[in-house]
Parts: structure tokens; C-alpha cells; sequence
């Protein structure tokens, strides 16, 4: 029993590895310190399902573990602005339709979604990237289900005004 | 959909695409799979998978039981079977005792049954080892028969055989570090006992004797000399990155680093007397640079209008200088690994194993060949030029020069 926990636990890593670098990586934008930050959460995930009580969601639980790496040590990172976007050629001048965004790699496009708000960023992010659901993203964010409802709408009508405000 | 839906859409649909490279999520497959076996709570109660919310207690409870249960029959079996004492008892037996088959069918089995892992694997290897001992020791007390040589032959390969099916699940399951250390370990510790029987002297056993022991030895020694070369070379073969190449490089070279302590171990034990002829004092093999041939010759010269001096030499064989040749491809070796050069690094590293491992096994035929030849000097007592200590050994008081000759007298 304890090599099959081991077993699963490893088969989840490599389903989830990619995805919990990626939000590492918006969150930190540095590409080492978020493979050392994703190490760093599976390594605790690990010593969490050794003691802890039972984890219902591995998952949302992943991403809270990430989340709180973060949060705690990696809070110096300064919020990628526009600026930012057009040192790495993205140029915002152009008017942001679908064919631009066709053009950009993924690293631009995880740049462009640095620029939503923090407040918002993490719930849109594990939404639309990660495809979690509101309950585990509430769980991920420590918050409610309704919070994440509301930051989920506050957030895109953001980002609307955003992409409006650069094609004007 | 709206227009500017449709392009957050897009955007977090290029944003998937940033992922590990192939490189970088070997790596962290690696740092993260070396955490989980090196912080595994040995007790872990059964756990579910996950991904079920809902848990049935009744499954859960049986599982548990199912745990406590097996660890309450080996408890009790041990109890009931009086098995403190008789596991004491059984502790120092041979093959051929009465508590013998005790030992290895109950205690042995039971301590394996309950390991896991590399433990398991690595304690089936130490079984492999003392099977070989048992019978050198057997052949010592002239107490070997050819059923009890079969026997020793039949649990030797099963221990040797349980061993590689470890390493061939390990190798599957990726787990190539841990694959690599076993195969490494099974070897060396084969031919530790091979060196260990080889040093039996003439006085002690037969070359008949010692003829039939190698044969037990044999088959399973080569057998695990094919093992690492295998799991070698699927690692090598398999998907390459810098990272699997370290670990076996690194792997290696602690390998190395065994056999040659091991040989000085060797090298201690059976020459009791590796003396600094000026001090009087022990040298260590890095202050002596070897490369020894001394003989002992005896001065029969009778004329009397001459004066001879008496010279003395002692015989041996012994080529201390291929252990310097691998300490040198060590040193090589870890410079390609800390310039990370791992490759180069473990070729170096493979080199010296072989070397050692050759090295280890001639010590151990070396031993005979001195005792014989000694045995044939004559000594001339009267010379100034060295002393019988208490021990009846040889010292040799002249002056060694550097790089030269060193006396050597078992």
C-alpha cells in the first residue's frame, strides 16, 4: 500500500508538474526560482501526505502549497507593467486584436497575464490556464467560493478595459 | 463571444504552451522522486487514493487490519516458537548445525519480509555475502560436504536472483539512481567474498577445496558483473540528461572509493607489518609508493678472503602500483566531475572499478603465491641489515629511499 501511494503520488507530479511551474512562473517571472519553487512544493505536498490529515483535493492543495511559497518568501517581484511587455517586444501600441495575439509566444502571453491586477490575477489564471474549478480555486486561494466568483468577474471586466484601452 | 473573450481565450491558450523542457522536468523528477524515498514514513497507514472523496470505512478498516494482523502473527510466531532465545542461538550457526535452517528460513526471511525497497534489496545482497563467508568458514572447519555445497549454492543464487528482479523493477519504474546502487553494491560485495576465500592459505584449505568453493561463487559473481553491466548500460541508453549521468558518475566513484578500503583493509589485516624501515612506525599507502619486488636471497658465499654482506630481499609480487594507477583515474575522474563533465567523469570512474575490482581479486591469489614462496627462503640471520622482531618477522632497518623499495613481510 505505501509504494502504490507512492506510485500515485509521483504519476500526479508528472501530470501537474507543468502547470505548477507555469503559475510559478507568473507569479515570479524568473524561470529558475520557479522550478526551485515547484520542487519546493512537491517536496512539501509529499511531507504533508505523510503526516497530515487525508487530502481530499491533491490539486487545489498544489497550487495552495505554490501559492503560499510564494506569498511568503518570493513577495519581491515587482508586477510586470506594459513597459515591461515592450522591452520583450511586445509592442502594446498595436492595436491588441487576435491576430496579434497569434504572433506572441507563450512566455509573452504568460507576461501579458502578469499585468492583471494581483488581486485578481491568480483566480483568472488557475481559471483560464489551469482550468481549476471555483471550489478549487477557493480552496487554492483560501477563500470562499463566492469571493472567487467575484474576483473571477471583477478580473476579466479589468482585463477588458485593458485590451480596450490599448486598442484605442 | 465577444471579441476581446475570444483573445483571453487565445492568450491563456498560447500561455500553456510554456512548459518544463524535457531536461528540466527530468531533473525535477529526479529531486522529487530522491525526497520521496529518502522521507517515506516506515509506518504509513493505508492511504486512499486521492481522488475519492468518499471513503469506505469498511475497506479502510480491513486494510488496516490486514497491517496489524501480519505484524501480530510474526510476533507472535517469534514468541511461540520460543524464538528469543533460538534467534540467539541461531545467530552464529553453520550450515550443517541444528539451528542453521532456522536461522536462514525464519530469521532471515522475516527481516526481509519486512524491509522494503532498497533496504530489502541491499539486505538480500549482505545475504548473498554471508552465504559466501558460511561456506569459507565451513571449509576452514573442514565441515563441507557436497549437500551442504549444494545447498549453500542453491540459497546463494536465490538471494543473487531476488536481487537483480529488484533491480529490473527498479530499472522499469525509472528509479535508475537506486537501480544503479544496488547492482554496484551486489558486485562488490561478490567479489569481497570472492577476495575473501581467495586468501585462504594452502595450510588452510585444499586447492581442491578452494577449487569447489569458487565454483559456489562463481555463476552468482558473474551473474552480477552482467547485472550492472546491464543496468549500466539501459541507463546510459535511456533518456540521456545530465543529471542521470551525475548520479552514476557520483555512484561510481563512491563504488571506487568501497573497493579500495576494502583492499586496504585487506592489505592491513594480512600484512601485519607494513613498517617505515627508518621510523619503525606504519605507513599509510599514500606515503609508500609501491612497486615492489624484494627477494629474499641467501648469502652462501664461503670464501674466506672476502668479506660478504649478507643481502636480503624479500619476494613478492605485490603491484601496489595499479592501486596508485586507479587513485589517479580518481583524481581525473573527479576533476571531469566537478567541471561537470560527467560523461568523461563516469568513464573515468568505470575504468578504476574495473581496475580495483581486479586488483582486489589478485590480492586475494597473491597471498598464496607469497606464503609459498616464502616459505622456500633462507634467510641469513647473521645479517646487520634486519632484525627478527617478537612477531618472527623481518624489518628491515636500511634506509628506503623514496620511490623504491619497500620491505613487506606478512
Amino acid at each position: 500500500m505505501n509504494r502504490d501511494f507512492e506510485q500515485q503520488f509521483l504519476e500526479i507530479y508528472k501530470q501537474n508538474a507543468d502547470a505548477i511551474f507555469r503559475y510559478c512562473l507568473l507569479r515570479v517571472s524568473d524561470r529558475e526560482l520557479a522550478k526551485d519553487i515547484a520542487q519546493e512544493t512537491f517536496t512539501k505536498v509529499w511531507q504533508y501526505a505523510q503526516k497530515g490529515p487525508k487530502i481530499l483535493n491533491l490539486r487545489a492543495f498544489m497550487f495552495k502549497t505554490a501559492r503560499n511559497l510564494i506569498i511568503d518568501q518570493y513577495r519581491k517581484k515587482k508586477t510586470a507593467s506594459l513597459d515591461d511587455l515592450m522591452e520583450q517586444g511586445f509592442d502594446v501600441g498595436t492595436e491588441i486584436s487576435e491576430t496579434v495575439i497569434d504572433k506572441i509566444d507563450g512566455k509573452q502571453a504568460m507576461a501579458f497575464l502578469g499585468t492583471i491586477p494581483e488581486k485578481y490575477r491568480d483566480a483568472i489564471y488557475m481559471q483560464y490556464v489551469e482550468g481549476l474549478s471555483v471550489k478549487e480555486i477557493a480552496e487554492a486561494c483560501d477563500e470562499t467560493e463566492n469571493n472567487i466568483s467575484v474576483r473571477i468577474h471583477r478580473g476579466l471586466q479589468k482585463l477588458r478595459s485593458i485590451l480596450r484601452d490599448q486598442s484605442e | 463571444m465577444n471579441n476581446e473573450q475570444d483573445i483571453f481565450i487565445k492568450l491563456a491558450e498560447k500561455a500553456k504552451t510554456v512548459k518544463l523542457t524535457e531536461r528540466e522536468r527530468a531533473t525535477l523528477f529526479f529531486a522529487v522522486d530522491t525526497h520521496v524515498k529518502n522521507n517515506k514514513s516506515k509506518w504509513l497507514l493505508p492511504v486512499r487514493s486521492p481522488f475519492v472523496i468518499k471513503t469506505s470505512i469498511r475497506s479502510f478498516i480491513s486494510a488496516w487490519h490486514i497491517q496489524s494482523l501480519r505484524t501480530a502473527v510474526v510476533f507472535f510466531a517469534l514468541v511461540i516458537l520460543g524464538a528469543g532465545g533460538t534467534s540467539l542461538a541461531a545467530q552464529n550457526s553453520l550450515p550443517g548445525d541444528f539451528f542453521y535452517p532456522f536461522r536462514v528460513n525464519v530469521n532471515e526471511e522475516i527481516r526481509s519480509v519486512l524491509l522494503s525497497g532498497q533496504a530489502r534489496s541491499e539486505y538480500e545482497v549482505a545475504r548473498a555475502k554471508k552465504r559466501v563467508e558460511e561456506a569459507r568458514e565451513l571449509v576452514v572447519q573442514n565441515k563441507m560436504s557436497p549437500e551442504i555445497r549444494n545447498k549453500i549454492s542453491a540459497r546463494l543464487n536465490s538471494h543473487v536472483s531476488r536481487v537483480q528482479k529488484d533491480i529490473d523493477d527498479l530499472t522499469q519504474k525509472g528509479e535508475l539512481k537506486t537501480a544503479f546502487e544496488i547492482s554496484n553494491n551486489l558486485e562488490v560485495s561478490l567479489a569481497e567474498g570472492e577476495t575473501f576465500v581467495s586468501a585462504l592459505s594452502p595450510d588452510e584449505v585444499s586447492s581442491e577445496e578452494l577449487a569447489s568453493i569458487n565454483g559456489i561463487i562463481r555463476g552468482p559473481r558473474e551473474a552480477s558483473i552482467a547485472t550492472r553491466e546491464k543496468t549500466e548500460s539501459q541507463i546510459l541508453t535511456m533518456q540521456v540528461n545530465d543529471e542521470n549521468i551525475r548520479i552514476i558518475a557520483e555512484a561510481k566513484f563512491e563504488a571506487v572509493k568501497k573497493i579500495i578500503q576494502s583492499i586496504e583493509d585487506k592489505i592491513l589485516f594480512g600484512r601485519k607489518n607494513l613498517i617505515d624501515a627508518e621510523t619503525g612506525e606504519m605507513e599509510t599507502e599514500a606515503e609508500v609508493d609501491f612497486n615492489v619486488k624484494v627477494e629474499i636471497t641467501a648469502d652462501t658465499d664461503t670464501d674466506a678472503d672476502t668479506e660478504t654482506e649478507p643481502e636480503a630481499e624479500v619476494q613478492g609480487n605485490l603491484n601496489f602500483g595499479q592501486l596508485k594507477s586507479v587513485r589517479e583515474l580518481l583524481k581525473k575522474g573527479e576533476e571531469k566531475l566537478i567541471g561537470a563533465e560527467y560523461e568523461q567523469a563516469f568513464v573515468l570512474f568505470r575504468e578504476a572499478y574495473e581496475l580495483a575490482l581486479a586488483i582486489q581479486l589478485e590480492l586475494g591469489l597473491e597471498n598464496n603465491d607469497i606464503y609459498n614462496e616464502l616459505d622456500s627462503v633462507t634467510l641469513n640471520l647473521d645479517s646487520d641489515d634486519f632484525n627478527l622482531n617478537d612477531d618472527n618477522i623481518f624489518e628491515m632497518n636500511t634506509e628506503l629511499d623514496a620511490g623504491k623499495d619497500v620491505l613487506i613481510v606478512p
